[in-house]
């Protein structure tokens, strides 16, 4: 439904254009994939994850010298009329490599009554996390590789991490940031930070700069007020303020449309597939199920907070789709992928 | 115990693992929440604030449309070139979100006094709804100040209306050159479904004739934008980006503008064509064909109810305005012909410039037919029948020829087909041969005798444009090359071209033959007896030859206007190295000694003025040919396959016949 949403939403803020088709047509290869990967056993799937794994780093490889470069970043490889991010796919790759690895090593650990995992295995699961990181860095994509993180975090944070281990990530994250941000002109380029201040002054944004438009972005929300201005009446989208109407911005082209009616739906959509989807993590078989079940909400539900979170001037505007609705074909497919083992854990929950 | 003691830890353990993912929904709930507490803060608490700023914050795309590069003469004068106007241009997206409909709006605002043209913005209306919304829709051009201010105080009523700068095509000479020129118009929807077109937009200005339809890729640059944002009342409250439009290249002619005016004023208020180029490389340094139209009706009128009315007038004239009588118009040649004729029989060696006598008989008997010479000139040798055009001589000579080595030499001078000229709908003509007589008259098929006579002095089925015939006369003075005739020069600025086009025809004509055809027409002009005096300029040497065109069979003229004959002169100057050649064409009026060779002379007076007094022949003219690949390809017969021109390509000349207007043709 939320799908069928956004592709009413592209075809909105892009109705000239053949957009909404084509995600049309992404929509239906991507259910087809995830009807397959729900039937299939996911421990078969599971199986699999080294080869899927490996595949999704060819790709990453791949697309340095043959990818398509778009906004600046090779993150494309093009097959006839369409093309596909190998990078969206890597996080489910990722995942399915990181599940069986840690479930071993919590059953391990059960055995030998230890309840957290060790340093060495938070450092082979980062390890696991880091080869496609590096390889979407240099494209680069720091927004796609951001994502890897919830993944990783949250996979070992159910897994079991030693309380004092949480602290210090905690700790050292914070600092980072905070030190990040006092070196902000070293180390970002201009344009992020411009990104990044605009989120404390949105008013005093230039017209022309990069700030710009997380203001038009919160314009097109504010101006949606309780009920929206009804569909495909947007002005914002429409005229054209906003960029990338279509792909990252999708959120607030809704929430001018459909208004904070509309918007609430949504949230209340997604958090009940989250939601809902954790406690399949907690009826899962085995550990493994869990795990996959955690990697994968972990990831969807990082895009949607980040996402809905910049459209509303929460955070800098950094280039992270909002799942199932965004235009963009391999970021759906992956995440029907993602609803589909999730889907398969579910329907394998008993033990035979 | 121990492994009960297990059992125990692993049900911790589990239950550790499940308070976590409790744990993490519970962060998700609040994650949710939280966003859900921003929307309401910026859609409810803050909507009034923000719906303000959405109200103030549109933006247009306001095109810059490229100023159409100039037209100039050969030394670098303008011909035509641009003036500021400015537009009332639809901004439709605007309008879509106040609601409301464009048709509606343009009533409105002719009730309200704007003098709008319903069909055109109707028209325009249309082309443009296939366009993405933001491309605004010009509503009338050309607006007068009053209409911009009053456009400008209603900007709050309106804020859909927008003023556009638009360079406009200026004629500062008038009619001057329009055949040549051509003209612009918008680009129809039929030119715009073909592949060729893909980068032109509805309304796009582009050269619908002459030299703007020929050159137009050359000339129109390229348009730039500039989007602004614009508050709710339409009002401009800053810039986002402006791309600014590629001007189009200045186009340099070979025309000569004195030279110009003058064959425009010679030509006066009757119906010919005059052509004057440069032998040794196809220079037209003038042509012009009356009667002529103004070029700034479609440019600045054509779509207002009197423009319309205007254009259906050039339609409907009999006299065909649109019509360049130069390249289009195609006539019997009357004497001029004598000269093609002596040429084939001098090079077929007929006659030699020692034994060329010939009688005149006062005509000559074919079958049971008498056809007549308009004198008694005895026994002449060619020379002297030239001097004095003697039609029994070449009555005579014709029939030694015979119809079909007169066919072949004749179209190896390059009559009857295009000369390939640089501007469009040039018309092939014919040459009289068997299989035209026999095509074209069914019911007496046979070629005869008779047919063969009047061949020989450029009557019966001779038909060919002036243009032809100033090429193969100037291309025989020159000992048998003959050029491409063309208009353009160059374009100028980085990226420009220069002409080349020219394939020229090469028919190595023997020495002799050159010399005594250039010594008898200069004879016509210069020599007692002769048809062609009045042409005579002095310090110049002038040669030529007058033509008197029969246009009905004498039996049934009438004395109407339209049966009196054609005048025509052809000619080229200075007799032992030809530097400009010149045709005068002029309907219906009698004898051309008497009509079209005084009009030759005004032009001689003036480039002799020009060009021969300031003793810069040499370095105003001559250069180019030097370099002309004519000179240096030795004696082949065929033109040099050359590959195909950038300036105009076999396939832009061809597009330029389909794409025609049709008032050309009729």
């Amino acid at each position: 439904m939320l799908a069928l949403l956004g592709v009413l939403e592209i075809y909105s803020s892009q109705p000239q254009e053949e957009f909404w088709k084509r995600q049309l047509i992404w929509l239906g290869v991507a259910l087809v994939v995830m009807f397959v990967t729900a039937t299939v056993d996911y421990h078969r799937i599971v199986e699999a994850a080294p080869f899927i794994y490996g595949g999704c780093l060819f790709l990453l490889v791949l697309v340095l010298p043959f990818g398509q470069e778009v906004y600046g970043t090779k993150a494309w490889l093009g097959i006839g009329r369409f093309s596909i991010q190998p990078s969206e796919f890597a996080k489910i790759g990722t995942i399915l490599m990181l599940a069986p690895f840690l479930a071993e090593r919590w059953e391990e650990h059960r055995r030998e009554r230890e309840p957290y995992l060790t340093m060495r295995d938070v450092l082979v699961a980062s390890g696991i996390a880091g080869a496609p990181v590096l390889l979407i860095l240099l494209e680069p994509d720091v927004g796609t590789a951001l994502t890897f993180f919830p993944i990783l975090g949250g996979m070992l944070f159910v897994a079991g991490l030693r309380p004092r281990v949480i602290a210090a990530g905690v700790v050292s994250v914070a600092v980072a940031l905070s030190l990040g941000w006092y070196f902000r002109h070293q180390v970002l380029k201009p344009y992020q930070v411009q990104r990044i201040e605009v989120i404390f002054h949105p008013e005093r944004a230039d017209r022309r700069g990069y700030g710009y438009q997380t203001y038009q972005s919160m314009i097109a929300v504010g101006s949606g007020g309780l009920t929206g201005r009804g569909l495909f009446r947007g002005t914002q989208s429409r005229l054209r303020f906003l960029p990338k109407a279509y792909t990252d911005f999708i959120g607030a082209v809704v929430a001018e449309e459909l208004g904070f009616v509309g918007m609430l739906g949504v949230l209340v959509l997604y958090a009940f597939i989250l939601l809902r989807a954790l406690n399949h993590a907690k009826l899962a078989r085995d550990s493994v199920g869990t795990l996959l079940v955690t990697g994968v909400v972990a990831l969807l539900s990082f895009h949607i907070l980040v996402n809905l979170s910049m459209i509303v001037g929460l955070v800098p505007v950094i280039g992270i789709p909002l799942p199932l609705m965004s235009y963009g074909g391999s970021a759906l497919v992956a995440t029907f992928i993602g609803l589909g083992l999730i889907a398969n854990v579910r329907l394998h929950r008993y033990v035979n | 115990m121990a492994s009960r003691g297990l059992d125990l830890l692993e049900r911790a353990k589990e239950a550790a693992a499940t308070d976590r993912l409790t744990l993490l929904q519970y962060l998700l709930l609040i994650g949710f929440i939280g966003l859900g507490v921003r929307f309401w803060s910026l859609q409810v608490v803050q909507h009034a604030k923000y719906l303000r700023a959405a109200e103030n914050n549109r933006i247009r795309l306001i095109p810059i449309p490229a100023p159409r590069g100039a037209i100039l003469d050969r030394h670098g004068r303008v011909i035509v070139d641009n003036r500021p106007t400015l537009s009332i241009i639809l901004n439709r997206e605007e309008l879509r979100a106040r609601g409301r409909k464009p048709q509606e709006l343009v009533e409105e605002l002719i009730a309200q006094g704007l003098a709008l043209d319903r069909e055109s913005v109707r028209q325009r209306l249309e082309a443009m709804s296939a366009q993405p919304a933001y491309y605004p829709v010009v509503l009338k051009e050309n607006a007068t100040v009053q209409e911009v201010a009053w456009v400008r105080a209603r900007q709050v009523e309106y804020p859909e209306l927008d003023i556009m700068e638009q360079p406009q095509r200026r004629y500062p000479h008038g009619t001057l050159l329009a055949h040549v020129l051509g003209y612009v118009g918008e680009i129809s929807r039929e030119q715009l479904a073909r592949p060729e077109f893909r980068d032109y937009r509805p309304g796009d200005l582009i050269g619908r004739a002459g030299v703007e339809l020929v050159y137009d890729r050359l000339l129109r640059g390229r348009d730039g934008y500039r989007r602004v944002i614009v508050d709710s009342t339409g009002h401009e409250v800053g810039e986002i980006e402006r791309v600014d439009p590629i001007p189009g290249h200045d186009i340099k002619l070979t025309i000569d503008l004195d030279l110009q005016r003058v064959a425009e004023e010679q030509l006066g208020g009757r119906r010919g064509a005059i052509v004057a180029l440069n032998p040794q490389n196809g220079e037209i340094l003038a042509l012009a064909s009356h009667p002529a139209y103004d070029p700034s009706l479609f440019s600045q009128r054509i779509n207002t109810p009197e423009g319309r009315a205007e254009y259906r007038q050039l339609l409907a004239d009999p006299d065909r305005p649109l019509y360049n009588r130069a390249i289009q118009g195609i006539y019997p040649t009357g004497s001029t012909w004598k000269i093609l004729v002596a040429a084939a029989a001098l090079e077929e060696g007929l006659i030699t410039p020692e034994h060329s006598t010939l009688p005149c008989g006062r005509g000559l008997q074919v079958g049971n037919r008498f056809v007549r010479c308009l004198g008694s000139h005895g026994m002449p040798d060619l020379h002297r029948a030239i001097v004095v055009s003697c039609d029994g001589y070449f009555y005579r000579l014709g029939l030694r020829l015979g119809i079909e080595r007169m066919e072949a030499w004749v179209k190896r001078f390059g009559l009857g087909q295009r000369t390939g000229i640089d501007l469009p709908d040039e018309v092939a003509g014919f040459v009289p041969s068997r299989a035209l007589k026999a095509k074209f008259n069914p019911r007496d098929p046979r070629w005869r005798d008779f047919d063969t006579v009047i061949a020989s002095i450029g009557q019966g089925s001779v038909a060919i444009s002036p243009l032809q015939l100033v090429r193969a006369i100037g291309g025989i003075a020159v000992g048998g090359v003959f050029h491409t005739p063309h208009v353009f020069k160059e374009a100028l600025g980085p990226g420009g071209a220069v002409y080349t086009g020219d394939r020229p025809l090469i028919v190595p004509l023997k020495k002799q033959t050159v010399e005594v055809l250039r010594s008898a027409m200069w004879g016509v002009v210069n020599e007692g007896g002769g048809t062609g005096l009045a042409a005579r300029v002095e310090g110049l040497d002038v040669a030529g030859k007058t033509g008197t065109a029969q246009v009905i069979a004498k039996e049934r003229a009438t004395g109407a206007a339209h049966h009196r004959d054609h005048a025509w002169f052809v000619s080229f100057a200075p007799r032992d190295n030809p530097q400009i050649a010149v045709v005068v064409l002029i309907e219906n009026v009698g004898f051309g000694g008497r009509f079209s060779a005084p009009v030759a002379r005004a032009l001689y007076e003036t480039y002799k003025e020009k060009y021969v007094q300031a003793s810069d022949v040499a370095a105003v003219v001559a250069p180019s040919w030097r370099e002309s690949p004519a000179r240096s390809s030795g004696s082949r017969e065929e033109p040099p396959l050359a590959a195909p021109s950038p300036v105009v390509p076999e396939a832009a000349r061809r597009r330029v016949f389909v794409s025609a207007p049709q008032m050309n043709r009729r």
